[in-house]
């Protein structure tokens, strides 16, 4: 199936979303006008108060793995600000909401501080930290502000335009507003943005490598997250126009979290479920004391062991079953765009390769010193292989190049740009595109998904034109699709595009982390280890891409144990041996240098690369 | 003055109690039991009943240590055995683990506050201040367990063998350490411990099922303070917190000792993310 037929399909059905969507809002906003009774609307209204902050937590921890519980500190922030708007300065609802969102931004980035530099469970407990603090901050605001501990009192009517506006007609907007951040949430989410996030969740390595900033990814996030706690909080402030320190307490927090594993983390319409679900708990827990806490309790325990996806992975995964029993006719369609794989031999753009210097690098770790004065130049359109045998210095080489370490002493080069001691993301937009010994490779993303990410930060597109998926948003995506599709057909792994990437097999899991660094259309492409864990078959595949690569222009620096592979491919040998240079020159040269052969070509001579981190990898992690 | 400090200390002794019974864990599974603030307050509502049914002390202490491991060991059965590593859904399911605790205390014991008293005692002069006799008890039994569980983790076979394992898991298997029984002893020796500690604990702060919660966060913040693993940072931590939030208590007023708490938290984790005594492993691609 290619994309183009795809995009058709999509487009077939795509107009029914938006109208679905319009027809639940309306049919739900006249609600209480048809006939549904007080007490329940006021359920609902709370429910779609939850949906909002679930949604927050959602995007912070969900996609971005962010655990950051401060969302009830955003709720209030968001309530007291409204209230306070509309009691003293201009009682306008949207302005109120305005202000709401705003407040909670403010909250939410300064929860989040924390979180820039320290990851787990560290930003979740100074976010719970901060929920605890709310009553004290609330307090320590002179009461005629805020109220103090008896609560802000005198919240007036809420006014839309200057129209005050019935009980029935506020519950109506807020039914109207909750389905827009919805609809904003879900385009966020479901895009080249959500993709971005999602790379947050693999460590420190990815999304720098990308070119993405980890930094302004996850303040991106915090304050995309704390937006909609601030606008439930606004709402909530006008409906009971009374706001009382008892509905900012972490039981909301726990409340919230129950709601978003239930629903599933990246969940967009399971939300509602969630969210109905936990109010109806909530609200019978009143009713008959304590247990709710109980259920909430059981269904955390549940929901954290189970942490796959919520309802929402539950019905993931079983329209994927149903998708796989119609396999044949997809593998079919496949046959057919493998037949027509060699039209797209030929079509790898050109790569403006530049020339990648090294020189007089050192790099000590505390008193281990990993490189000393390691000196090569890699030029453009052709392979450098750097070899070397375990704890050699070729790994960090890698590191330093793009980034992740500092040099001691040295300067890298790329062109006439200095590269040394740059931060990765900026050393990757430069041009410097990677892969990693142990590929890595964000969750929930599809094989063609993955490989598009690699070109995100090439082309920015800005948050309003992906939300409103504007023509520009949609044809750099579509030609981002496009472009990684191809260059899996040219790897051969086409048929894996709208499989989830992470659940490849390892072989092609790597073929996918180069198309990836394939697709950021690189000067410089380096490989770790590229070629471990590969069949034979599969690495006459990976030797055809890097000579085309090599070919289209780029700079090729691959880091590789397996000699035979690296001798029928390298233009340029550069041996390491204790983090110094050995010796340097063409596969001919090298191989006839005594020191190679002897510590380490003749030992190792019979052991492929390939089978000795095999085994490495079978021990570490059963893949 | 001296008063204030002697408050200080007993408080920050809880906190530092608590923060042990995390490392006990984190140290040996890699796991921080959001729950173990739950079980010394459990460990405090068995007291107070035993107590109120007419029991002998000691047979109701030793109800609550060995009531407050086997929780502790279901827990981790239930809660944290089959967790995917990596993916810190323990903070979810402990944190259910610890709202399920609180949800079953509020449901038995209710939700009001209930002094716990395991002897009669009076304040007494110590050193120009007054101190309620449990204080010492707790500041003691809080230095003790520190100094103690340190020379455990150095010197022992079963110590050491925990930090070789949270050191590199993989490793410790192969070398025939069951780390499945070492996560099941961790846990059943926190819980049992907290239990015990519960009633103590307990005369100072009440038994009420949400006081956990506070104790958990607090305990957390020390944890960190003092460096994760560090037995002697989480006391020192846990002392020095105390204090702070006494001092600030008696100059700016009840409202500003968690504000204070929170900003030299966050000042010092932005300084030094490792804590006090805590090490920094690091590790790239």
């Amino acid at each position: 199936m290619s994309i183009a037929t795809a995009g058709r399909r999509r487009s077939r059905w795509g107009w029914m979303l938006p109208v679905a969507w319009i027809v639940v809002t309306i049919l739900v906003a006249a609600a209480p006008f048809l006939g549904l009774s007080s007490q329940l609307m006021r359920h609902v209204f709370l429910a779609l108060t939850i949906v909002l902050m679930v949604s927050g937590l959602n995007l912070t921890f969900g996609w971005s793995g962010e655990l950051n519980l401060g969302i009830p500190a955003m709720y209030a922030a968001g309530a007291y600000a409204a209230g306070y708007m509309s009691m003293h300065w201009v009682n306008d609802l949207l302005l109120g909401i305005l202000f709401g969102a705003l407040a909670a931004l403010v909250i939410g980035l300064i929860t989040g501080i924390p979180g820039l530099r320290l990851g787990g469970w560290m930003l979740a407990i100074v976010s719970f930290f901060v929920v605890l603090l709310i009553p004290n901050i609330i307090q320590i605001v002179p009461a005629d502000i805020l109220g103090g501990s008896t609560g802000l009192i005198g919240i007036p009517k809420p006014k839309l335009f200057g129209i005050t506006l019935s009980t029935d007609a506020y519950f109506a907007v807020a039914v109207v507003i909750t389905a827009l951040w919805l609809a904003i949430y879900r385009n966020t989410v479901i895009s080249r943005i959500g993709e971005s996030l999602v790379t947050l969740q693999q460590g420190q390595a990815l999304a720098p490598s990308l070119g993405m900033s980890r930094y302004r990814l996850k303040l991106f996030a915090y304050a995309m997250g704390a937006v909609p706690a601030g606008i439930a909080g606004a709402l909530y402030a006008n409906l009971d126009r009374f706001l009382g320190l008892e509905s900012f307490t972490i039981n909301l927090a726990v409340l919230v979290l129950a709601a978003s594993i239930i629903a599933g983390g990246r969940s967009i319409y399971a939300v509602l479920f969630g969210a109905a679900l936990v109010q109806f708990i909530n609200f019978e827990s009143t009713q008959y004391g304590e247990f709710g806490e109980l259920v909430f309790g059981i269904l955390l325990v549940l929901g954290g062991v189970a942490l796959g996806g919520g309802i929402s992975g539950l019905i993931k995964s079983l329209a994927s079953a149903r998708a796989r029993r119609r396999a044949p006719v997809d593998s079919a369609d496949s046959a057919a765009s493998e037949a027509s794989a060699a039209r797209f031999d030929a079509a790898i753009e050109p790569l403006a390769g530049e020339p990648l210097v090294v020189e007089g690098v050192s790099k000590r770790f505390g008193g281990m010193q990993a490189l000393e004065d390691v000196t090569f130049r890699a030029e453009p359109g052709r392979i450098t292989a750097l070899i070397g045998p375990n704890g050699s210095g070729k790994t960090t080489t890698l590191n330093i190049v793009c980034g992740f370490y500092p040099v001691t002493t040295g300067v890298v080069r790329l062109g006439d740009k200095t590269v040394s001691s740059k931060p990765p993301a900026w050393v990757a937009r430069a041009g410097v595109a990677r892969t990693f010994q142990t590929p890595l490779i964000a969750d929930g993303l599809s094989t063609v998904e993955t490989v598009a990410s690699g070109s995100i930060a090439s082309h920015h597109v800005s948050l309003i034109e992906t939300v409103l998926r504007l023509p520009r948003y949609r044809r750099v995506r579509s030609q981002e699709l496009v472009k990684a599709y191809g260059i899996l057909q040219r790897l051969g792994i086409e048929r894996f595009a709208d499989e989830p990437a992470d659940s490849l097999p390892l072989g092609t899991r790597r073929m996918t982390e180069l198309a990836r660094a394939v697709a950021a259309s690189p000067k410089v492409i380096l490989l770790d280890e590229v070629a471990s864990g590969l069949d034979t078959h599969e690495v006459a595949g990976l030797a055809r891409m890097l000579k085309a690569v090599a070919a289209a222009g780029a700079t090729v620096v691959l880091v590789e144990h397996n000699f035979a592979l690296v001798r029928s491919l390298a233009d340029h040998i550069v041996v390491l041996a204790d983090g110094q240079v050995l010796t340097q020159g063409s596969p001919a040269e090298v191989e006839r240098h005594p020191e190679v052969l002897g510590r380490f070509l003749g030992e190792m001579s019979d052991l492929s690369g390939t089978s000795i981190t095999t085994r490495e990898d079978g021990a570490s992690s059963p893949a | 003055m001296v008063t204030t400090v002697w408050s200080g200390l007993a408080v920050g002794a809880i906190y530092a109690i608590i923060a042990i019974g995390y490392n006990i864990t984190l140290v040996t599974t890699g796991i921080l039991n959001f729950a173990f603030a739950n079980i010394v307050m459990l460990g405090a509502y068995i007291t107070l009943t035993g107590l109120g049914w007419g029991w002998n002390i000691g047979l109701v202490l030793v109800l609550a240590f060995v009531i407050g491991g086997l929780v502790a060991v279901i827990e981790e059965r239930v809660a944290v055995r089959f967790l995917k590593r990596g993916r810190h859904a323990e903070l979810i399911t402990t944190v259910g683990a610890a709202t399920i605790l609180t949800g079953a205390m509020a449901l038995i014991w209710t939700v009001n506050a209930q002094r716990v008293t395991l002897f009669e005692e009076q304040p007494m002069d110590l050193l120009g201040g007054l101190i309620q006799p449990h204080s010492i008890i707790l500041i003691g039994v809080a230095v003790a367990i520190a100094i103690l569980l340190t020379i455990f983790n150095r010197k022992t076979k079963y110590g050491l063998a925990s930090l070789a394992h949270a050191a590199d898991r993989e490793a410790t298997m192969m070398r025939g350490v069951n780390v499945r029984w070492m996560s099941i002893i961790s846990f059943g020796a926190a819980g049992a411990i907290g239990g015990l500690l519960g009633p103590l604990v307990a005369m100072s702060t009440s038994a009420s099922p949400y006081v956990a919660l506070t104790l958990a966060v607090k305990g957390f913040i020390v944890l960190t303070c003092g460096g994760i693993g560090s037995q002697l940072g989480a006391l020192i931590a846990g002392l020095g917190i105390g204090l702070i939030e006494a001092f600030t208590d008696v100059w700016l007023g009840q409202q500003f000792g968690d504000v204070a708490v929170f900003v030299i938290f966050v000042a010092l984790l932005l300084l030094r993310p490792q804590g006090m005594f805590g090490t920094r492993s690091r590790r790239f691609v």
